[in-house]
């Protein structure tokens, strides 16, 4: 579910993801190859991934966005004193094409030419993107830390 | 800057990437619900999909093997049916031309012609009122004693005979003529020429089967020294008693000729044991025969057409074979039924009395290449032997109750 989320931030699209994702999980588990430890949850995790990119593509799509943060930022910030809410909620206000590449970047562990592939992007794009991403991401810590 | 950069990467992936989210409380109703969904969808999907897929495979099948069915009728058919008229009426006229330049010209003279197993019993039953001496011959041109006493007990239309005299004798034999040679069936006695054809039928458990006309002697007299109709030949110029009944006769030249029956089946087999099937089903003949009667250069054409529907009942013995050939043998009774029978003459179609149950019994040989695991195409030849049912009619099973058949199909395994 937090899978889901992360790439989706409503909650009741997120439970839908989830749903497919089970049904494809229980269809298809026969074509699952364990690889050692790590590998099940591993397999679990790309396949909600998956569901849940499909999902943002057929729903509003997946848009690759130059809004580039104007504040450049030099160091990266703290993050300890933020709770996993407010963390989760400021990347769920990312613009979506930071939002999914930061997710598969960051949890997904995929790599910009895997990223790339997948979305039809150029790797450099991809790159682009996360960048863009915590960039913002951290100016909204920044910002979250200011205020308090 | 990329360190740092990479540290809050590296932060948030140990700050949430084990971060577990709760569930709706009814997620797991709703997905097993989904997967039931699914599970009844699928099976469904699969059975339609292989049922079509198995009834596409039929279709095509069948639609291949129809085609190539009603190719082959339509060739053979062609081939061995397209001249036969036109041959045997041929035949008849430079016969009946070759005996008039030698013996007798003879008159046209309109007709339908009579049986010739028929034409004696009429002539015994006709009155003659035959005073004129009439002089008969052999064949040989002998003068044969006068037989008047013969027809004198014969019977017809009172006021329609004249007497016959010396110097009438065109009418009296035109008029005897007139009223022998009335309507009725025509199944010609004569001569028929002889062909050895084989018999076809193409089925996807049909019969091809081998048969011959069959031939009668013509019961034509030698009419040398006798005149008929208006002129007078040389000879003798007088007819005899008998001799009307032999001017009768040798006016005629009836053919009989069988078209090799086409028959059309369609056979399922259910196997006993690995080696051993039973098979059945329905089959579908067409046998026609032509019955040409001439008298001189005019002949007329009757068509006789039966249609039969069979059941087969047949054991195949499995010899040998492999994925590719198979060889069997076999042994089968069949019932065929007269549905419908027609006669056709002068263009003027009318239905006849049916033919009885016709019982045959044959053995084969039979070989099958499978063209696909499930297609195979066949051929049998073998002997068939048509039982005699006492039937009236003329036809080919009767002439012919032993025959050579030939069987080529097509077979689907389901």
């Amino acid at each position: 579910m937090a899978i889901a989320m992360r790439y989706v931030p409503d909650r009741d699209d997120a439970a839908d993801i989830l749903q497919d994702a089970f049904i494809k999980i229980f269809t298809s588990i026969g074509r699952f190859e364990y690889r050692g430890e790590g590998s099940l949850k591993s397999w679990l995790s790309r396949i909600v991934a998956n569901e849940a990119l499909l999902f943002l593509r057929k729903r509003v799509g997946i848009t690759f966005t130059d809004d580039i943060p104007d504040e450049p930022v030099d160091e990266a910030p703290d993050i300890d004193s933020i709770s996993d809410t407010d963390l989760q909620r400021m990347i769920a206000s990312l613009p979506t094409g930071y939002r999914v590449v930061l997710n598969m970047y960051v949890f997904g562990r995929m790599s910009h030419k895997e990223i790339a592939s997948q979305l039809g992007i150029s790797p450099s794009t991809s790159a682009s993107q996360f960048y863009h991403a915590k960039k913002m991401l951290a100016n909204m810590i920044k910002r979250h830390l200011g205020r308090e | 800057m990329m360190m740092k950069q990479d540290d809050l990467t590296n932060k948030l992936r140990e700050r949430l990437a084990g971060k577990e989210a709760s569930v709706p409380d009814d997620l797991w109703a709703k997905i097993e619900q989904r997967l039931d969904e699914s599970a009844v969808n699928a099976t469904a999907s699969h059975s339609s999909r292989r049922a079509l897929s198995r009834r596409s495979v039929r279709l095509m099948a069948w639609m291949a093997s129809a085609a190539a069915v009603a190719l082959l009728l339509t060739m053979i058919g062609y081939d061995y049916n397209s001249d036969t008229i036109g041959t045997l009426a041929r035949t008849n006229r430079d016969v009946a031309k070759a005996s008039s330049e030698n013996n007798i010209n003879v008159n046209a003279v309109e007709t339908n012609a009579v049986p010739m197993h028929v034409a004696p019993a009429l002539l015994a039953n006709a009155k003659v009122s035959v005073n004129a001496e009439l002089d008969s011959v052999d064949a040989n041109g002998a003068t044969l004693p006068n037989r008047v006493d013969d027809f004198h007990d014969a019977r017809v239309s009172d006021s329609s005979v004249p007497d016959v005299k010396k110097g009438d004798r065109h009418n009296a034999e035109a008029h005897v003529l007139g009223t022998y040679l009335g309507s009725g069936e025509t199944m010609g006695l004569g001569s028929s020429t002889h062909r050895n054809r084989v018999r076809v039928g193409i089925s996807t458990g049909g019969g091809l089967i081998g048969g011959s006309a069959n031939s009668y002697p013509a019961m034509a007299f030698a009419n040398k020294g006798v005149s008929v109709g208006d002129a007078t030949a040389e000879g003798l110029g007088y007819y005899s008693d008998q001799n009307v009944y032999s001017l009768l006769a040798a006016r005629y030249k009836e053919t009989k000729h069988h078209n090799q029956p086409l028959s059309f089946g369609l056979t399922m087999s259910y196997s006993l044991t690995s080696r051993l099937s039973l098979s059945t089903g329905f089959v579908y003949t067409r046998a026609s025969s032509d019955f040409i009667s001439s008298t001189g250069t005019d002949e007329v054409i009757s068509k006789q057409r039966l249609h039969y529907v069979g059941v087969p009942l047949s054991v195949d013995y499995r010899i040998w074979g492999n994925r590719i050939v198979e060889a069997y043998g076999m042994a089968d009774a069949e019932a065929d039924f007269n549905v419908k029978a027609t006669m056709t003459t002068s263009g003027i179609k009318r239905d006849i009395d049916k033919d009885r149950v016709q019982f045959s019994l044959g053995i084969a040989a039979g070989l099958q290449y499978n063209v696909l695991s499930h297609v195979g195409i066949y051929a049998e030849p073998g002997v068939r032997y048509y039982i005699d049912n006492n039937s009236s009619l003329e036809t080919i099973y009767k002439d012919q109750p032993w025959a050579f058949s030939l069987r080529l199909g097509l077979r689907l395994d389901f």
